[in-house]
């Protein structure tokens, strides 16, 4: 349970870390429409090289990277193995019973598989380098002109950066109780289905007990401290757009229009 | 032949992981049959770390657990039965409790076990006795009942089980004095009655003094000392030197000697400091010191 990487912020001071959140995720959303725009190598290629860079300026570990793409990998496979075996025009390179694969179908395959892991890397990095309460608060400065519809975007924002808040601690306190149970002889690994359901009843209940107290906790704290919600409300930490943020966003955009212009200059594949 | 024994046990959380943590090293210890062994350490020492070993919920890293001279690691499969017969009682344990009444959330260990019926109301009324739950209380649900008796139930909830060894991970934890004292009295008596053996987990050193026959002080995942309550507590400069206060009776017994005052021994409960002291102060009357 422990192990679950939730919230997966890691630490650092980077320029990734540092930069303006908004313009962070308002990019990654830019960088995620990015990766469909190339139909040659050439445009895909420069996508993938973007998000190398990238990550080489978080200063993150690889690894750590290469870790958030791996509960994709099913996606990708079963996608790329579906357009390897739909596609039939372009030339067949093997060719056996009803199984026809062409060189269109393999490149297809390849390009959504390359696209499809940019996406996930890419997303990852906002999220490795931006902690939850950060990101709730750059949505909830995004999102404030839908105020005018009535939507109380402050609201959201908080129960936002409380839901997150708490999954670390509603995980170790599902562990502590399963221990206990366990050490009760609580049997939770054998039986049928209904009796696995009936066995989470012994932690479901002490689970939902102290999640309510929390939240009773939670509300009262807030109130001591005069909490009545986002009206009139300042910030310690001001969100500030600094040149770096600037400089970042022309480049996003530079690489977009490049993306675009090399699917006229180079023949396209796809 | 010691009832739990551990060989070289180690444990580590998160291998392979930036959150990789070495909880506990290399210890070997063993604890004898009828034992009321109080462990003592800072925060983030290892304590219940060891504990849960002691039972079969953490799997040693590396090492050995021994109950009654088998591994109890043996045959992984068969581990529950590990734990009918070593209880742990975990820190703030009222928050496990989630049957009806009372009464069932007690009966959950033991119909767990597989007994029969009359034996698991047995088995219940006798742990509740023993915590000092009356009856009209056992009919309520145990979320109506006060801090210091949810405790209490919850801790029934493993005595009824009757296990060979009691594991009580910091049961005074956030009790008034008072419930502090009737939960330790509780614990005493319960050992002394059946002669099961008794571990008791805490950072109180009060609580072991007053409670523990032996004790083992852990320091940073390793043992630091480990012995008979008197010869531990008689080494009170090295317990403050590892960072653990001391009982206050010690410490004044620490500062008399120092201003010369022939006290003698430390002691390390109220009781012994009197009748250290009164003789002391007997002939002190009498000479005029």
């Amino acid at each position: 349970m422990r192990d679950i990487a939730l919230g997966q912020y890691f630490p650092g001071n980077s320029f990734l870390h540092r930069m303006d959140p908004r313009v962070k995720m308002v990019l990654t959303f830019l960088y995620i429409f990015a990766v469909f725009i190339p139909r040659n190598w050439v445009g895909l290629c420069g996508a993938v090289a973007f998000l190398a860079i990238a990550v080489l300026l978080s200063k993150l570990p690889v690894k750590l990277v290469l870790k958030s793409i791996k509960p994709v990998i099913p996606l990708v496979l079963i996608t790329s193995a579906l357009n390897i075996f739909y596609v039939s025009e372009g030339t067949a390179v093997f060719e056996w019973w009803v199984i026809h694969i062409t060189t269109k179908g393999l490149i297809t395959a390849s390009f959504i598989a390359i696209r499809i892991i940019c996406l996930i890397a890419g997303s990852s990095l906002l999220t490795y380098t931006t902690s939850p309460t950060t990101l709730t608060d750059a949505l909830e400065r995004l999102l404030s002109p839908l105020k005018i519809v009535r939507l109380d975007v402050h609201e959201l924002a908080m129960m936002m950066t409380i839901a997150l808040r708490f999954i670390p601690t509603l995980i170790e306190e599902t562990d502590k109780i399963m221990s206990a149970q366990k050490a009760r002889g609580a049997d939770l690994e054998s039986g049928g289905p209904m009796q696995r359901i009936r066995a989470l009843v012994p932690i479901v209940v002490p689970l939902f007990v102290s999640s309510f107290r929390r939240a009773s906790d939670l509300a009262t704290a807030m109130e001591c401290r005069c909490y009545r919600g986002g009206m009139g409300r300042t910030r310690m930490k001001q969100m500030k757009m600094r040149a770096a943020d600037i400089l970042s966003a022309a480049v996003v955009l530079a690489v977009i229009a490049a993306l675009f212009a090399l699917n006229f200059f180079i023949r396209p594949v796809l | 032949m010691p009832v739990i024994e551990t060989q070289n046990l180690s444990h580590t959380y998160s291998p392979g992981t930036p959150f990789v943590k070495e909880a506990i090293t290399d210890i070997s210890v063993k604890i004898e049959k009828g034992d009321l062994l109080g462990i003592i350490g800072h925060t983030g020492s290892g304590k219940s770390t060891l504990v849960q070993h002691f039972n079969g919920l953490l799997r040693p890293t590396s090492g050995k657990v021994f109950l009654n001279g088998r591994d109890i690691w043996e045959k992984p499969k068969k581990i529950r039965e590990v734990r009918f017969k070593v209880g742990l009682v975990f820190q703030y344990p009222e928050h496990q409790l989630f049957e009806e009444t009372t009464y069932k959330d007690i009966a959950f260990g033991p119909s767990n076990m597989g007994l029969d019926a009359d034996e698991i109301d047995r088995r219940v009324r006798l742990a509740a006795r023993f915590v000092g739950l009356k009856d009209e209380l056992l009919k309520k649900s145990p979320f109506e009942l006060s801090g210091g008796e949810k405790r209490r139930a919850a801790i029934a909830g493993v005595m009824a089980m009757q296990p060979d060894v009691l594991i009580l991970d910091e049961p005074t934890a956030g009790l008034d004095p008072r419930g502090r004292d009737t939960i330790l009295g509780q614990i005493s008596e319960y050992q002394q009655e059946n002669g099961t053996t008794v571990v008791l987990v805490s950072h109180s050193m009060e609580d072991i003094a007053k409670t523990a026959k032996k004790v083992l002080v852990m320091k940073r995942g390793a043992v630091a000392m480990y012995g008979e309550t008197a010869e531990v507590f008689s080494r009170a400069g090295e317990l403050e030197a590892i960072g653990l206060a001391v009982p206050a009776v010690t410490r004044i017994f620490m500062q008399l000697r120092a201003r010369g005052f022939e006290v003698g021994e430390n002691a390390y409960t109220v009781r012994q400091a009197f009748e250290r002291l009164l003789p002391l102060l007997r002939k002190g009357g009498a000479g005029g010191a």
